[in-house]
């Protein structure tokens, strides 16, 4: 409702609870991976999508419906939880849900350099998050970075932007921009949120410090398979345990130690699976599944252990996006005709 | 239930489902991925048209606000959907459109107008604030006092005046020379918010006029458009349920492989079905499709597990087990009329399964009896009975049939204990009309009577060991059932040992001098005993036994569990949690009184222990009078009955509100203890739940027909 | 929670005459039931919060929700049974 009063992780989580029941699971999956598009909006509206896809499914069918819905549901879900919660859970929550503000201005950053049209910008906004709509709708008109950096000015990502704006018009890559959004969200994320402790605030903090972590594997991976010439330290993101930017550096250029690293760390045990895998495989996609199996993985026991803390809300706004997700490769990989073989190698279900 | 198979080649596949669909009694069982080679099923190519449309109609009908109560059926065919689907499909969003666009400029409307507010408030023409060439104007929030204080000390201004209006200022300035934009470089110190002015020409009443009728006109546009579409509405909805009915049923169909086992050329389909009507959907089946398919019946399970589960192999089942799915028979509760709407109360905690005893019956047997002693009012009965009664009555869905059967029983409970009290609203006179001033029982809230409160709490303690080793026998035989003798024995019949053994104790003459003395007065005999049934506590011999009988009960406990041990108290603290009973009985008929104490006056005859509480119905008496040939010895409350007329008045507001809250705190507090006895004490004794409902693949057409 | 005023009233009412110590051993046993209602109420305050919430997503918790809510009651019956035996 708003930041004022106590605290009421006791209503939230148990509201939570009840909306982490009605996800997706093995069996919903196994029924959608043979279905058409037209059917898996039908298997939608017969669930918890029931809402945005009646307000849509006169206009659109097919994979666009199931896109617009599982944004607007998004959204939708993701704003009821800023309605239940009161006080510094609300506070909390609402930090955390701003990853939606940093993926709507990255949205519009790469639609102008991609030169999309506005509207298949406007399809990828997500409208959870602080940004207001009208702000929202002015990113996603806007002609240029440079409009969209003065845009921000205020927000969180004003300052951050509009510094790396010169190293972006300097190498013309997005990488400067996109980083800069990162981590204003992860730095403002950390605000009031203590270390030290085994209580409640703690295992969030650790929660958080697993998700950076996790990102800068991940980027520095990314960076490391592209072959381009940019040092991750760059764009290492402060907050994690794991790595120092110079550490992250030197592993990034060797695969078979940064597993090791990782799998000797705290996070080992959780990520057992996802490690081996990636030795295994050696694809890059299905490590990145893996790291985000293990990170969904580490929320849920977060939540089971800190009941009264932010960490159940979040354990199922990470589970949320990921049935978007897979609900989104699903419709899109039996459009292109994958069979469900192929399609289940893209999810993550957990 | 029994488990149907039914293997056949894929040909036949769609007729099967057919048949099976339109039986309505088969539970489909999920396969579960579990065979070698076998596949789930794909749809069938119709459920991808039949689902586009049925997102449509269904995003039509939550358009339309479509009210499904006064929808006509209709015959429907697939024809007329593809002919009328996409014509109202237009109408709808064009209606939609326009009313988003409509709605979208009502909020720019409101908004201007919002705007324009403050300057109503200033006063001064719109077309005054702003346009010059040598004056610098700034309209906004603000505090008059910082406002000025930074204008004097700012550099570059000759002249300025300030006008407010409400809190709203308009500061104009006349800058010196060559001096620009000094109003906003002074104003940036100053405690004001500007506002933006305007764009027009006239007086801000006149402007905020032009708004409002501009505003009218949009909204009036709007009801004009919401008129179409409830037009639309009347128009279209019996044959959008129709349409959406025929879709559903289509898809439903369509998408069954999806739960079937598969091959290139066979499948494999399963579920569950009555054991009674296995026959018929067998013969149906074989009737159609001879001996293109083949049907048996893989498993058979029964309620409360006395019968044997038939387990046979079929051809088609190469590997695996015996099952594409191993699912959990559905559960039909079966209870008759009086006992059925218990259903719920006991489907809240959960389904009975298979493998145990459905508490339906044995709530109806002590549910009631536990609200009823508690309330024990015949008043308060009939009205909870006359409440059960319009909510069987007046309601179809089953939900609140059921409340109203369960409130019926539980009024009519209160009504039978209300007698035996003999109170009416808490009011003796039940006492006094039926048993001549003597009821058989007492509440014990009147201190003459106050040696009963005792004895309802042993009563209490009774009901718990009586309702208590029902629930452990219960779980003893399940256990025995499922897990064998020897948990049967650790993990119930220990129970059973340690609570009656500890509870023989406590009721024995044993350390007779440590324990409270009216465990041994109340069912003695003499004045002082609630129940005379001279029983005053076992022999010593006895007390000393049921320590023995609770000590073997904590072993086998402990060599079951030895965690469990930690537990052995439940044995003291569940019985002792019926002591609500006694408690909310108490309670309840300290409210009424309290209620009845304030409209009718309470005269107190006798003292002390011996002290009777007379409600003053007929006039009112002082201390020195007699009452029923005793002498009045105080006045509790004169009541405001006997107070005049403002004072009746009053009094009679409280008598019936107080009366309300009493009944509605009646079910707050002994519906809810009563059900948390059943419900944690009792039912954890040998109730897990989780049972699943029986829900046939079918549809029972409501809006549409086929002809 | 309601159920305890009239019994403390009755209490007060019962004791009107007796004279002893600051507080007799019934009054200490009323102060022991407005302690444990304090207690229950404490407890029942996060419960009930999350019973609110559950049934705002799921009707049929209802009644679910009410059991868990009225569990910590339980203390009160314990300070009853005190008062009485006081």
């Amino acid at each position: 409702m708003s930041a004022t009063g106590s605290s009421n992780p006791e209503y939230v989580n148990a509201r939570v609870s009840a909306r982490r029941a009605t996800l997706f699971d093995e069996e919903d999956y196994r029924k959608l991976l043979r279905m058409s598009p037209d059917e898996i909006s039908r298997y939608m509206e017969e669930s918890t999508y029931q809402g945005p896809i009646n307000r849509l499914g006169s206009r659109f069918a097919g994979v666009d419906l199931i896109e617009y819905a599982l944004n607007a549901g998004l959204a939708e879900t993701f704003d009821e939880l800023l309605a239940w919660a009161d006080g510094r859970l609300y506070e909390q929550v609402a930090r955390y849900l701003r990853k939606f503000d940093a993926w709507n201005v990255k949205t519009a950053v790469r639609g102008v350099y991609a030169d999309t049209d506005a509207e298949s910008i406007e399809d990828d906004v997500i409208r959870a998050g602080e940004l207001d709509d009208d702000l929202l709708d002015r990113l996603v008109d806007a002609e240029s970075i440079d409009a969209i950096v003065d845009l921000l000015e205020g927000t969180l990502f004003g300052e951050p932007l509009a510094a790396a704006y010169e190293v972006y018009e300097e190498s013309g890559t997005l990488v400067a921009l996109e980083n800069a959004i990162d981590r204003a969200y992860y730095e403002n994320l950390f605000e009031g949120v203590t270390t030290a402790g085994a209580g409640a605030d703690s295992a969030y903090a650790e929660f958080l410090q697993a998700e950076i972590d996790f990102r800068n594997a991940r980027n520095a991976l990314r960076l490391a398979r592209s072959g381009a010439d940019i040092d991750p330290a760059e764009y290492f993101i402060e907050g994690g345990t794991l790595f120092t930017p110079e550490e992250l550096s030197a592993l990034s250029r060797n695969r078979d130690q940064l597993v090791e690293r990782i799998r000797e760390s705290r996070y080992g045990d959780e990520l057992t699976g996802a490690l081996d895998e990636l030795t295994e495989a050696d694809s890059l996609i299905g490590f990145e599944h893996a790291l985000e199996g293990a990170l969904l993985e580490h929320a849920r026991n977060a939540a089971h252990a800190h009941p009264m803390s932010i960490c159940p809300v979040i354990a199922f706004v990470l589970a949320k996006e990921r049935e978007a997700d897979n609900i989104r490769a699903i419709a899109r990989g039996t459009q292109a005709g994958l069979d469900p073989e192929e399609i289940r190698a893209e999810m993550v279900v957990r | 239930m029994s488990k149907l198979s039914v293997t056949g080649s894929k040909r036949v596949m769609g007729s099967v489902v057919e048949l099976v669909h339109d039986q309505h009694v088969l539970d489909v069982s999920e396969y579960d991925g579990s065979w070698e080679g076998f596949q789930p099923g794909d749809p069938e190519a119709e459920a991808e048209a039949a689902s586009e449309k049925l997102v449509t109609v269904r995003s039509i009908k939550s358009i339309l606000d479509v009210d499904a109560e006064a929808a006509t059926p209709q015959s429907i065919t697939e024809a007329e959907i593809e002919a009328q689907l996409p014509e109202i499909q237009d109408a709808v969003n064009e209606l939609d459109d326009r009313r988003d666009t409509l709605r979208e400029e009502l909020r720019g409307i409101e908004e201007r107008l919002d705007a324009v507010e403050p300057f109503v408030e200033l006063g001064i023409d719109l077309n005054l604030l702003g346009g010059y060439d040598s004056l610098e104007v700034a309209v906004g929030h603000g505090d008059y006092d910082s406002v000025e204080r930074e204008l004097l000390d700012a550099e570059g201004i000759q002249q300025y005046e300030i006008f407010t209006g409400g809190d709203v200022l308009a500061v104009f300035v006349y800058p010196s020379e060559h001096a620009e934009g000094v109003l906003d470089d002074a104003l940036v110190g100053a405690a004001f918010t500007s506002l933006e002015v305007p764009d027009s020409e006239v007086a801000p009443e006149s402007y905020v006029r032009e708004i409002e009728s501009e505003k009218q006109g949009i909204e009036s546009e709007i009801e004009g458009v919401a008129d179409e579409l409830a037009a639309l509405e009347q128009e279209h909805a019996s044959f959008l349920l129709a349409a959406e009915e025929e879709l559903q049923i289509e898809a439903q169909r369509a998408e069954a492989p999806l739960s079937f086992a598969t091959t290139e050329n066979a499948f494999v389909a399963e579920g569950w079905v009555p054991t009674e009507h296995y026959e018929g959907v067998a013969a149906t089946l074989k009737e159609e499709l001879g001996d293109r398919i083949d049907v048996e019946e893989v498993e058979r399970a029964q309620f409360k597990s006395d019968g044997e589960a038939v387990h046979e192999h079929g051809e088609a089942v190469a590997d695996g087990g015996t099952t594409i799915g191993s699912d959990e028979p559905p559960v039909v509760q079966d209870n008759n009329g009086f006992v059925q709407p218990f259903e719920v109360l006991v489907n809240a905690i959960g389904r009975p399964t298979y493998s145990e005893f459905d508490p339906t019956a044995l709530l109806f047997l002590t549910f009631p009896l536990f609200f009823g002693f508690m309330i024990g009012d015949v008043g308060y009965g009939i009205v909870y009975t006359a409440i059960g009664g319009y909510l069987y009555t007046q309601f179809d869905s089953p939900g609140f049939k059921s409340m109203g059967g369960v409130t019926i029983a539980a009024g009519l409970a209160t009504i039978l204990f209300g007698v035996f009290y003999g109170e009416i609203f808490g009011l003796h006179l039940v006492s006094e009309y039926v048993w001549g001033g003597n009821a058989p029982l007492h509440k014990g809230l009147i201190p003459e009577y106050s040696y009963w409160v005792p004895g309802w709490i042993l009563i209490s303690a009774l009901a718990a060991l009586v309702h208590l080793n029902i629930g452990y026998v219960l779980g003893f035989f399940e256990e025995l059932q499922f897990h064998g003798l020897k948990a049967a024995v650790v993990e119930k019949l220990s129970w059973i040992f340690a609570m009656n053994g500890l509870w023989i104790f406590i009721a024995s003459k044993w350390f007779e001098n440590s324990k409270p003395e009216f465990i041994f007065t109340v069912f003695d005999s003499g004045e002082k005993a609630a129940f005379a049934l001279g029983f005053g506590g076992f022999p010593v011999i006895v007390g000393q036994a049921g320590i023995a009988l609770f000590v073997l009960g904590a072993l086998l406990l402990g060599f079951g569990a030895p965690a469990e041990l930690v537990e052995i108290f439940d044995a003291l603290v569940n019985v002792l949690s019926y002591a609500r009973l006694a408690a909310v009985l108490l309670a309840k008929a300290g409210m009424a009184f309290a209620v009845n104490l304030f409209f009718f006056g309470v005269a107190v005859t006798g003292e002390g222990e011996e002290a009777s509480w007379h409600f003053m119905t007929d006039h009112a008496y002082h201390v020195g009078d007699m009452y029923h040939g005793e002498p009045v010895t105080e006045i509790m409350f004169g009541g405001l009955m006997h107070g005049g007329l403002a004072s009746l008045l009053g009094g009679i507001l409280v008598l019936v509100l107080g009366h309300m809250l009493v009944l509605a705190l009646g079910v707050t507090s002994a519906g809810l203890q009563a059900v948390r006895l059943e419900y944690y004490e009792f039912f954890s004794k040998f109730f897990d739940g989780g049972g699943r409902e029986y829900e046939p693949f079918g549809h029972e057409r409501q809006f549409s027909r086929q002809d | 929670m309601f159920d305890i005023a009239p019994q403390v009233a009755s209490l007060a009412l019962q004791e009107g005459t007796s004279s002893g110590p600051a507080i007799t051993s019934t009054g200490m046993a009323a102060l022991a039931v407005g302690l444990a209602g304090l207690g229950a109420g404490y407890a029942e305050r996060g419960i009930g919060s999350a019973a609110v919430g559950a049934v705002a997503e799921d009707e049929g918790l209802f009644v679910q929700a009410l059991i868990l809510t009225v569990l910590p009651e339980t203390i009160l019956i314990f300070a009853l049974v005190a008062m009485i035996l006081a």
